[in-house]
């Protein structure tokens, strides 16, 4: 068999391997949310910042009992200054119980109500300081999530608590 | 006169002129026809890019009196917008003192007010357009005040609560009456100006760069035809930047509860974002289809070259685009079925080429993960094309694809229909509430819930929506039979011409019967389901696509002739019925997903209610 031939046989194969790989994953999926993505167990080590050197709101996390993964929500917007404006900062949401805590991906959104920055230009690109982060809830262990950000600056990571508890129940 | 209706009366004035001059032999058709098109290019890019502005200001002061009426709870000040004429304008400029923006709403609160921002002030100065009938919106609620108004030495106070929230509208007084000539009479002269300029270097390109220009476009002449028709059909038709509700609701049908009908496009999109902004999804939606029509029309121009005769060319390009079927998903904001289609199209061009065969059968699983009824109108097709090939070249790889790809399409169909849906372990509701949960944007509860309908609920649905709307459903089957007159007559001179060349075994007449035939199950799937001109869409589209199959892999040359007689004799030339059809599609528009949603036939029903007095 010459390599052409041999490449020919090869190819499909794999392209066939990987095709019932993903047709079985997707046959036996069961009662997984897309959101778990989003959201990972990991160990905080990271120094806390000083109050004040950003400026959030949390507003009232909650969860979702209607939905099967009671997915929570966490919304609210977060400004770091830079220069003499504000601007988004670069974060991921923090959850943390006695026991274990959680990264959660947030998503950005315009926040047309945020008194800090300037909204002369509502199409501006800075107003993109809201966020919102979505996650099931149904698989965390119960208990009371403080709920923070984990900052990143100058390549460092570092953790800004608030007062926002999520109850896990 | 508003600067649009000037437009249309020059734009119309012009078009007039040059048919007189066409029509007197005056000009250069060709030549008058590029100016024209090339002034309304440079007119509708200089509207949008600088409409022509207001010349002259005043200046009006707004002052939050920081007082309230006894009911008001609050002296707040809240301005919507401004509009002149009418006609809402853009947030008029904010010469001096700050406010704040409050969801879209220029605010003032209360110093006392710790919500209020550092450095605002208690009036503001707006720059306001010259004119009349020009009015400040404010928003009138529980909490707001009184705020005065000044402009030219007049003030009003205005008092701005309202039990219930509403716009409150306070007059500007009218400009000064030198001021409003002044301006006009600059408005006038630069609209002069511009469309001088534009008339002027339109002439002058035309003369400059004509000749090239026609032969660009003479080379690509079908390509662009169907480009151009595909995007003024994007542009009037397409909902940018809004979503359909129905057909948006399957880019977030996803596995989470399992594995279900129609969710792999769902699957795929939120594993790539579980979180769908209604912004993204659109821009997606206008990429997508403005590049698939773009491909197709490079593939219609390569496939209409293969015939000899420029009529022919221009017939079919006639025939895509005014076919309803072609353009099917741009009111419907690009449900999934058109990735059914770019599958089916990739299938059609593999089989012909006769590269990656083996891929086949995979593309028939995806078509089935994304809509599992494609079994009986995408699948068949394109197993009837590896049929016709097996036939003609004796060649075993085209079975066996064939073969692969049935057990494929029937073990997922199997799965389907006799597997419990794990969506039947929770309610619809709860499944709904946790796909909106992964979209930016509103998402149909039917769209979702009819999921898991069985067979016999889908016909009962059937039933129901026959009963309310047989009328608007029996005129759309009417609307129909001229498609399947031209389909009919296209196949059946394709088949005449192919037979005439040289003596055909049986077997090699049945295949290309079989393949002329291929779509006709999708009635089946019209049993259980109420979108008609959907799925007749999906029939069409593969019987054209079937026969462009057909005329590449037989080189058949097609011929025409301007006669409306049919002549056994003849029945290897087309004559001008088929263009009559493609006319008649032309001018009466498109389906919609359902018959109830196909304008035409609803008009025709609501006109046949109003003459039988139902």
């Amino acid at each position: 068999m010459t390599v052409r031939k041999i490449w020919r046989f090869i190819v499909p194969s794999i392209v066939y391997l990987l095709f019932f790989t993903m047709l079985s994953k997707i046959y036996f999926h069961q009662d997984k949310c897309s959101y778990e993505q989003d959201i990972m167990e990991i160990a905080i080590n990271t120094h806390t910042i000083e109050f004040g050197k950003y400026i959030y709101d949390v507003e009232d996390p909650t969860i979702d009992f209607d939905d099967p993964f009671h997915l929570a929500q966490v919304r609210g917007w977060l400004i770091q200054p830079k220069g003499e404006f504000y601007g988004p900062a670069d974060a991921d949401l923090i959850l943390a119980s006695e026991t274990s805590a959680y990264k959660v991906q947030m998503y950005s959104e315009k926040r047309l109500d945020v008194y800090y920055m300037d909204q002369s230009d509502p199409n501006s690109k800075d107003l993109f300081v809201g966020f919102f982060a979505r996650f099931p809830t149904k698989q965390l262990p119960a208990g009371e999530y403080k709920v923070g950000f984990l900052i990143k600056e100058n390549g460092e990571e570092s953790v800004l608590w608030s007062e926002s508890l999520l109850c896990v129940s | 006169m508003s600067y649009m209706t000037v437009l249309v009366c020059v734009f119309l004035s012009v078009i007039s002129v040059v048919l007189f001059l066409i029509i007197k032999r005056r000009a250069d058709a060709g030549f008058l026809m590029s100016v024209c098109l090339l002034v309304f290019i440079l007119e509708t890019i200089t509207f949008a890019l600088c409409p022509i502005p207001s010349y002259y200001y005043d200046s009006v002061q707004i002052k939050a009196l920081n007082k309230k009426n006894d009911q008001a709870i609050k002296s707040e000040v809240f301005l919507e917008s401004l509009s002149v004429g009418e006609v809402a304008t853009s947030f008029p400029e904010v010469m001096d003192g700050k406010w704040f923006w409050l969801n879209g709403i220029y605010c003032w609160r209360p110093a006392s007010d710790s919500r209020q921002p550092e450095g605002c002030t208690e009036s503001i100065v707006l720059k306001i357009p010259v004119g009349t009938e020009r009015e400040l919106i404010f928003h009138g609620n529980k909490w707001s005040g009184f705020v005065e108004i000044s402009y030219d030495k007049q003030n009003d106070v205005i008092d701005l609560y309202s039990e219930n929230s509403t716009q409150i509208r306070a007059v500007i007084h009218d400009s000064a009456n030198r001021l409003i000539l002044k301006n006009e009479l600059a408005r006038i002269l630069t609209f002069f100006i511009i469309h001088f300029v534009i008339f002027a270097g339109a002439i002058v390109i035309s003369k400059l760069y004509l000749h090239r220009f026609l032969l660009l476009v003479g080379y690509c002449k079908y390509e662009v035809t169907f480009f151009v028709v595909s995007m003024i059909i994007v542009i009037k038709y397409g909902l940018f930047p809004n979503n359909l509700a129905f057909a948006s609701s399957f880019y977030v049908n996803n596995y989470d509860f399992g594995f279900v009908k129609r969710g792999l496009l769902g699957e795929i999109v939120t594993t790539i974002s579980p979180y769908v902004s209604g912004d993204s999804l659109a821009y997606f939606k206008l990429v997508f289809s403005v590049t698939f029509y773009f491909l197709l029309s490079i593939l219609l121009g390569r496939l209409v070259r293969h015939q000899r005769d420029e009529k022919i060319r221009w017939f079919f390009v006639l025939m895509i685009c005014s076919f309803p079927s072609t353009y099917i998903f741009i009111p419907d904001t690009l449900r999934p079925d058109i990735y059914l289609i770019c599958l089916f199209i990739i299938c059609t061009i593999f089989v012909s080429k006769d590269i990656l065969l083996w891929i086949v059968p995979i593309l028939f699983s995806i078509i089935l993960l994304i809509n599992e009824t494609s079994c009986m109108y995408i699948i068949p097709p394109v197993l009837a094309m590896l049929v016709y090939k097996f036939v003609k070249y004796k060649e075993k790889k085209y079975i066996i694809t064939a073969v692969i790809g049935s057990l494929f399409v029937v073990f997922l169909s199997c799965i389907f229909l006799f597997r419990e849906n794990p969506r039947l372990h929770y309610d619809d509701s709860q499944i709904v509430v946790h796909l909106q949960n992964h979209a930016g944007f509103p998402i149909n509860y039917t769209a979702i819930a009819a999921e898991t309908w069985t067979i016999s609920q889908q016909i009962q649905n059937t039933a129901t929506h026959m009963s309310l709307h047989y009328r608007t459903t029996a005129i759309f089957f009417l609307f129909l039979i001229p498609a399947f007159l031209l389909m009919g007559i296209l196949w059946w001179t394709l088949y005449k011409k192919w037979d005439l060349r040289q003596l055909r075994t049986g077997l090699q007449k049945y295949s290309v019967w079989l393949l002329a035939m291929s779509g006709l199950p999708a009635f089946v799937v019209m049993i259980i389901s109420v979108d008609y001109p959907r799925y007749c869409s999906f029939l069409l589209s593969t019987l054209i696509i079937s026969a462009f199959f057909f005329i590449y892999e037989e080189n058949v040359q097609l011929q025409f002739s301007m006669d409306l007689r049919i002549r056994k004799t003849e029945s290897t030339i087309l004559n001008v019925l088929p263009i009559a059809i493609c006319i008649f599609y032309l001018l009466f528009g498109m389906f919609g997903s359902s018959s109830s949603g196909t304008l035409m036939a609803v008009k025709m029903d609501d006109f046949l209610s109003a003459l039988l007095g139902t």
